[in-house]
């Protein structure tokens, strides 16, 4: 008993002494804790302030853009850019002479970055070129221990491989605006590269993919230290386009020093073949952020290179119009393949007189041979026998006055004039004698080149509307898989292929008769059919005034053709812009395009196209024998 | 000799405003990553009130209870042998999280090694009284209180969970000592327990770069340090007295699992050195009010008992929040009452319910 209370004795000393002992403990620790948080609170409490998770961006690879070939028109390069992180900076002064000794850059635009990157944080490096050259990289690099505050950062930039080949179908990238921004729904922020007009903006979802993102852990000096989770971006998808490289090239050199525009398509699904409006630009320009002078360059040209003269600028369509109220015509059996009229020069309608384009006269013509000759005053009478309300119906039906509904942006819909359109639009009554114009397509009627290329197509393919398109097929650059595109159409008017041959016939003579308006533009072992047109200047846009500028009187050229006759499987209509006439300003391009299109053997470059100057005589005439029918 | 009192109301109250303060703080640390991945922010928090009450119910039990009947070997070797066994089931299972020191049971998981924690405080204590008081000589304790602690610590070592064997460990030491045992057995054990320990470190990657991260914390701040360094970060900002219940800018996303082992420092942080203390403190009343119990315990076993308790509770939390400091390697050692976790919750519970059966006694004692 004793023995035990002594041993009882001893362990209750030593739970007094684990008393003082846990008390000792727990005393240190609050005076570890006091240390930490008193003591040190300040420093701990700053830390904490630096310390963020910052989501960054992974862009994800923009896909390519290709002709229907897979010959690509768009790719991804890397681009340089150089950097100054100050925290490695000894001295600025030398670094900046340093730099601007090594690359040959400006110094005082180097010194102005600095000191506007100065206002930033100072780990949040200066940008100081763009655009480095392989040498230039080199060099960096080879110094770059010597001078660890330079460093070179590698993005993706878009280039477009053909300079501005294509360019306004393909569009270009910009920075997103905030318009852009704000109704991206957060997909896009300040500083992301965004499509802009052409199929880069068009299919844009397409292209751009889905960005990923990385959430990393920033230091408190604002450093990226580590990453904490990723999400890996999904390319975008590679696009095909209708678009054949080689047609386009054709084209593309054709309008190198003319101002106008080329449609060529599919007549059977509403593919686009080629697509030119000149003038053009360079989308590589907005790539490379484009400068003031570019930029201004581009928006003082009064050819507005930016347009896409092809959809968005509508003239008038002049005798190109013919073959549609021709078939329209007899359609609806208001005249007869052999109705006969007598074309003297020149005609009087409701008390005005009205010329042919043939002074001295086409003698006695029908149907086809009007449309083989462009006869003016067969179809003045025409005209006349149909009256405006009827011309307004057939043409509506080839798609006339609607947009097309091609997948590039900014369509405009053209104009085809009616009586309640004089009556309710115009405000001012329809006058029979602008019939008359119209007839020969001019007057209130104005049309864009796409929507001649489709009422053709409409024409030559039993009467349906192809919509035209430049998606031909996207790929998923991952596995592989393709989406091709389903051709659509609208309902159109509905062909008599009886009726439709006389006026083909009438096209075919044009281009293959002896005496037809585009005779000399016969092409090589494949015939080819079309219509001319010398369109009379009324200005550029809506406006119906004729334009004041003297310089932009010259008539309009235009040829709208088709290959081959007996099948057709490309439509090309070709708008020279005060090219003069149709004939020897437009013609010879649609004869090259389809030798290009059906290979003849013969080399693609057409025989010497007369030059626009050569005819610029000839054309003064019309144009003043025109303008005067107009009241 | 002995007489009946009435059970320690100030140990009951700091055991229940330590478990309250815990439910508020893990409702705190939780609720944002809580509700944006399971979508329920108060996921965590019922869980831990469904195991508050089950501790008390554990509690309680165990309160009610005669501590005499806790003596018997039956209930000795099989509250040991069970808790073991379920040990080494789980580590037949497969490993969650990387270890397998867990068992599901439908909704919830349960951790034999926390159990075994309770389960060996009372096999220390038996053993102790027995050789203390019928053979006279605690010393020869050594070998079976050595034996049964080292196999319990062997086993969760494999799970693996280094910090719970190193606390059986320190369990062992502590009643040992507290029994009488000279400090040369510590000297020894201690002998033959470093090559176990640096074998141990040495084998494994994690270990190893814990404890290079505990020696040199700055060399990778946001590697193996991470979490240390975090730690501290979210203490050492809380100040005087916080940035308020909830305003902790760390547990988003900086410090990983802010509920569990790290809530401490959400503590810190959210209330500032006053409630570091305040909670500190309550730890301090715990030991005070435990070893008190066990000091004027009727026999051997409840004084053991009570202070084996104790000393659980107590060892835990120290180590806990040294790691917190930054002041011991990074463990996966919670804090008892406070951390999220139902099976600690359970077994602090049934060590506080037996410091509490044991408070109810006291003998007299005759100052000598």
């Amino acid at each position: 008993m004793l023995r035990i209370r002594e041993d009882r004795q001893a362990v209750a000393r030593r739970i007094e002494i684990a008393r003082v002992a846990v008390g000792a403990m727990l005393s240190l620790l609050a005076v570890a804790y006091w240390t930490v948080q008193i003591v040190r609170g300040d420093y701990y409490f700053s830390l904490s302030e630096n310390n963020r998770i910052r989501a960054v961006k992974i862009t994800a690879p923009r896909g390519y853009v290709l002709d229907r070939q897979g010959v690509p028109l768009v790719e991804n390069e890397p681009a340089y850019t150089l950097h100054l992180y100050r925290r490695e900076a000894k001295d600025l002064d030398a670094s900046v002479a340093f730099i601007v000794d090594l690359l040959g850059l400006n110094p005082e635009a180097v010194r102005s970055r600095v000191e506007r990157g100065r206002r930033d944080p100072e780990f949040v490096p200066i940008p100081i070129a763009e655009n480095l050259g392989i040498e230039e990289v080199a060099a960096v690099q080879a110094r770059a221990a010597e001078h660890p505050e330079f460093a070179i950062t590698v993005s993706q930039r878009r280039l477009y491989k053909h300079a501005g080949a294509a360019a306004h179908a393909l569009g270009y990238l910009s920075e997103a605006t905030p318009e852009q921004i704000k109704n991206s729904n957060n997909a896009y922020g300040v500083g992301d590269w965004i499509g802009q007009k052409g199929v880069e903006a068009a299919y844009e979802r397409l292209l751009a993919g889905v960005s990923g993102e990385r959430r990393v852990i920033v230091d408190s000096h604002g450093r990226e230290v580590a990453e904490e989770a990723r999400l890996e971006a999904t390319p975008g998808q590679n696009l095909f386009l209708t678009l054949d490289a080689k047609l386009q090239d054709v084209a593309e050199e054709y309008f190198k020093d003319k101002v106008g525009s080329v449609v060529a398509l599919d007549p059977r699904t509403g593919e686009i073949l080629a697509l030119v409006s000149s003038p053009s630009y360079d989308p590589n320009w907005f790539t490379r952020r484009v400068t003031a002078a570019e930029w201004n360059g581009l928006l003082e040209n009064p050819d507005r290179p930016l347009q896409n003269r092809a959809i968005q600028n509508m003239y008038s369509p002049g005798s190109v119009i013919k073959p549609f109220l021709a078939y329209g015509a007899l359609a609806r059996g208001l005249v007869d393949p052999e109705w006969r009229v007598f074309c003297p020069g020149h005609a009087t309608f409701y008390g005005r007189e009205f010329h042919c384009h043939k002074k001295g006269g086409h003698g006695s013509v029908n149907l086809r041979d009007a449309i083989k000759e462009s006869c003016d005053v067969y179809f003045y009478t025409l005209g006349q026998k149909l009256g405006v309300d009827r011309i307004h119906e057939i043409l509506t039906g080839f798609g006339f006055g609607t947009p097309t509904g091609v997948d590039l942006a900014f369509e405009k819909a053209g104009l085809v004039p009616s009586e309640e359109w004089a009556r309710t639009k115009r405000g001012a009554r329809w006058y029979p004698s602008e019939t008359i114009s119209v007839a020969i397509g001019q007057g209130p009627l104005l049309v864009t080149s796409m929507q001649i290329a489709r009422g053709l197509a409409a024409l030559l393919e039993g009467g349906r509307l192809p919509t035209p398109h430049l998606f031909y097929s996207s790929q998923d650059p991952r596995t592989g898989a393709q989406l091709r595109y389903k051709a659509e159409f609208v309902d159109g008017p509905g062909i008599a292929p009886e009726k439709l041959a006389i006026v083909k016939n009438g096209m075919w003579a044009v281009v293959n008769e002896p005496g037809g308006t585009a005779y000399g533009s016969r092409a090589q072992g494949i015939e080819m059919g079309g219509k001319t047109g010398t369109a009379q200047v009324v200005g550029h846009d809506t406006t119906i005034k004729a334009d004041a500028d003297k310089s932009r009187l010259d008539t309009h050229a235009w040829f709208a053709g088709f290959a081959p006759v007996s099948d057709p499987q490309i439509v090309v209509v070709v708008f020279v812009e005060n090219g003069g006439h149709g004939n020897l300003a437009a013609a010879p391009l649609a004869k090259a395009l389809v030798e290009a299109r059906f290979g003849t053997g013969a080399p693609a470059a057409a025989p010497p196209v007369p030059s626009v100057r050569a005819a610029a005589t000839d054309r003064q005439g019309v144009a003043r024998a025109t303008r005067r029918e107009t009241p | 000799m002995a007489r009946k009192l009435a059970s320690d109301k100030v140990l009951f109250i700091a055991l229940v405003a330590l478990s309250l303060f815990g439910c508020v703080m893990i409702y705190s640390a939780s609720a944002v990553s809580a509700g944006e991945t399971s979508g329920n922010p108060y996921r965590y928090l019922i869980k831990q009130i469904a195991a508050l009450a089950l501790g008390g119910l554990a509690a309680f039990a165990v309160y009610r209870t005669d501590y005499r009947r806790f003596a018997k070997p039956w209930v000795v070797y099989g509250a040991y042998g069970l808790s073991l066994a379920l040990a080494v089931f789980a580590l037949f299972r497969p490993p969650i999280n990387g270890a397998r020191r867990w068992i599901p049971l439908g909704v919830t998981m349960l951790q034999p090694g926390e159990l075994l924690k309770v389960a060996l405080v009372l096999l220390l204590a038996h053993q102790l009284a027995r050789k203390s008081e019928k053979a006279g000589d605690p010393e020869r304790a050594l070998l079976p209180a050595a034996f049964f602690s080292c196999l319990a610590a062997a086993v969760v070592v494999v799970q693996p969970d280094l910090g719970t064997a190193a606390c059986y460990i320190v369990l062992c030491a502590v009643l040992l000592w507290l029994a009488g045992a000279r400090a040369r057995w510590f000297g020894f054990a201690l002998l033959g327990l470093l090559p176990v320990l640096a074998a141990l470190l040495l084998s494994a990657d994690y270990r190893r770069a814990r404890l290079l991260a505990f020696l040199h914390p700055e060399a990778d701040p946001l590697g193996r340090g991470f979490q240390a360094a975090q730690s501290l970060i979210a203490v050492g900002a809380g100040g005087w007295f916080g940035n308020g219940l909830g305003g902790s800018r760390q547990k988003l996303f900086f410090l990983p699992f802010p509920h569990t082992d790290f809530i401490f420092a959400i503590v810190g942080e959210e209330l500032g050195f006053v409630g570091a203390v305040a909670l500190v403190a309550c730890f301090g009343v715990v030991a005070w009010r435990g070893l008190r119990a066990a000091r004027r315990a009727p026999d051997a076993f409840a004084a053991f008992l009570a202070a084996g308790a104790t000393a659980m509770i107590v060892v835990q939390a120290a180590i806990n929040l040294s790691v917190v400091l930054a002041l011991m390697p990074t463990k996966g050692i919670p804090l008892p009452f406070v951390s999220y976790g139902g099976s600690s919750l359970i077994a602090s519970w049934i060590a506080g319910g037996l410091i509490l059966n044991v408070s109810q006694h006291e003998v007299v004692q005759r100052e000598p």
